[in-house]
């Protein structure tokens, strides 16, 4: 396994310098080919192709989702838009991009110093749900802001006090030039400058991106030039127990 | 490091440090203002006597919160967390002196022993630590405190976030041996950021 294998020593240095990037230089991390791009591509397109025999729920606002609660799908900002959003509660819909999702929480974890499996059990403080997101409108889907960084909020999925240890993640699912171009994921970075991935930072298909959550950002100005993948990825949202737990 | 509004301009260049040494800027780093609130609302409550040089030894400190931007400290601490001398190093400059370890040391020259119980639980620390009592003498000021996490820790054997890994049911024997002087009970305070335990022999 990737972590207790290896000497404490070696991992402790690499997940620091992954720190030193992501908190204090750069605002963010990229680990290239974390899956080959062949399987990324291979992912978006059964999941673009909608062929799937399994029903989503309609969408659940942020604030509205509960332990138990079924799978869901929303298209925003257009009715070609998808996002998939797939609980901990749940079976895996697509075994193998759950194993990968995982694999990318437990990374997450050792950057954010957190137990390696913290977020996948229903006892964790805080629980994971991963959304694979195509996006084929230009308009914006995701408005500017930051996380945890005490914004207002009317869509809560938990306490969203300052909290910058926090870290999000894209697994870039296509790739800027190739199947969308000209807008797609803008990040802020730490000194202060808005980067496009893909253009302005090296983020393939395939490449996982761990980002400072506090940090703006927004998705905007998508022109797609594969219809089917667009601008695809997944991101990894966490729920905080003490709202989605009924029964605590 | 980018803070909400309401937020003190000072905490950024510290959680800047924090990433810059690798560490993760955790909830006690984010409360670092508040953690020296409560420090030095426990050194009023406890009538710390301080000289004209405060003169602090502290053990397990992270980044010795209360020490900062206070010129007439000089706090002597025993951190065996490298990663958290180099921070305090950048934070406070030569107002801290990293200790290599415990021994031969005076107390009497300080006003005062603070200890991060978190300490007692990690594997390969230093077991002085736990006989350390064998040298309070009667009106030196001593106290352990914890730093309360962001998520009540339920975990028997937890990481710090550092890399460490904190193993409670070592740390209560330590701690035990650390104040098996105290015979009246243990009396604990409860601050804002972190719960105290009065060490001091004479209580
Ligand atoms: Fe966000």
């Amino acid at each position: 396994m990737f972590y207790y294998s290896k000497t404490k020593s070696d991992n402790q240095s690499f997940v620091m310098d992954v720190r030193k990037r992501i908190y204090n230089q750069d605002g963010y991390f990229v680990f290239k080919n974390f899956i080959d791009a062949e399987k990324a591509e291979s992912i978006a397109r059964r999941w673009s192709s909608g062929r799937f025999d399994y029903e989503f729920h309609d969408r659940f606002a942020n604030s509205e989702v509960r332990i138990g609660h079924p799978n869901y799908c929303y298209h925003r900002p257009g009715s070609p838009d998808l996002s998939y959003c797939m609980h901990m509660w749940n079976a895996p819909v697509d075994q193998e991009l759950h194993s990968i999702c995982l694999e990318a929480q437990s990374l997450r974890n050792l950057v954010e110093g957190r137990a390696l499996h913290f977020g996948t059990q229903l006892h964790d403080p805080l629980i994971l749900q991963y959304r694979l997101s195509r996006t084929l409108s230009t308009d914006t889907s995701v408005f500017p802001h930051a996380d945890f960084l005490e914004e207002p909020r009317r869509d809560s999925m938990g306490d969203h006090a300052y909290d910058p240890r926090r870290c999000q993640m894209t697994l870039m699912l296509s790739d800027y030039g190739t199947h969308y171009k000209d807008g797609g994921f803008f990040l802020q970075n730490n000194q202060d400058k808005q980067l496009l991935l893909g253009r302005d930072v090296s983020a393939q298909i395939g490449d996982l991106v761990l980002w400072k959550y506090s940090n703006k950002h927004t998705v905007t100005g998508v022109v797609p030039m594969d219809q089917d993948l667009g601008f695809s990825r997944v991101i990894f949202p966490s729920f905080d127990k003490e709202y989605v737990d009924v029964s605590a | 490091m980018f803070l909400p509004e309401n937020y003190p301009k000072q905490l950024s260049p510290i959680l800047d440090a924090y990433g810059a040494h690798g560490l993760i800027p955790d909830y006690s780093a984010v409360h670092f203002f508040d953690l020296k609130d409560d420090f030095e609302a426990l050194f009023k409550d406890h009538s710390v006597k301080f000289k004209a040089n405060k003169r602090v030894l502290d053990i397990g400190g992270r980044s010795i919160a209360y020490l900062y931007n206070s010129k007439k400290f000089v706090v002597e601490s025993y951190e065996p967390r490298e990663a958290f001398q180099k921070l305090g190093s950048e934070l406070h400059g030569d107002n801290v002196c990293y200790l290599h370890d415990l021994k031969d040391l005076d107390f009497n020259q300080y006003d005062c022993v603070l200890i991060n119980i978190e300490l007692l639980g990690l594997e390969g620390i230093d077991l002085n630590l736990t006989t350390l009592n064998e040298h309070f003498s009667s009106g030196l000021k001593v106290f352990a405190y914890r730093l309360r996490p962001r998520h009540k820790e339920i975990s028997q054997v937890y990481l710090l976030g550092d890399g460490s890994v904190c193993d409670e049911s070592l740390m209560l024997k330590r701690f035990k041996m650390l104040n098996s002087h105290i015979h009246m009970g243990l009396k604990k305070y409860e601050y804002s950021y972190m719960d105290v335990f009065d060490l001091c022999r004479d209580y």
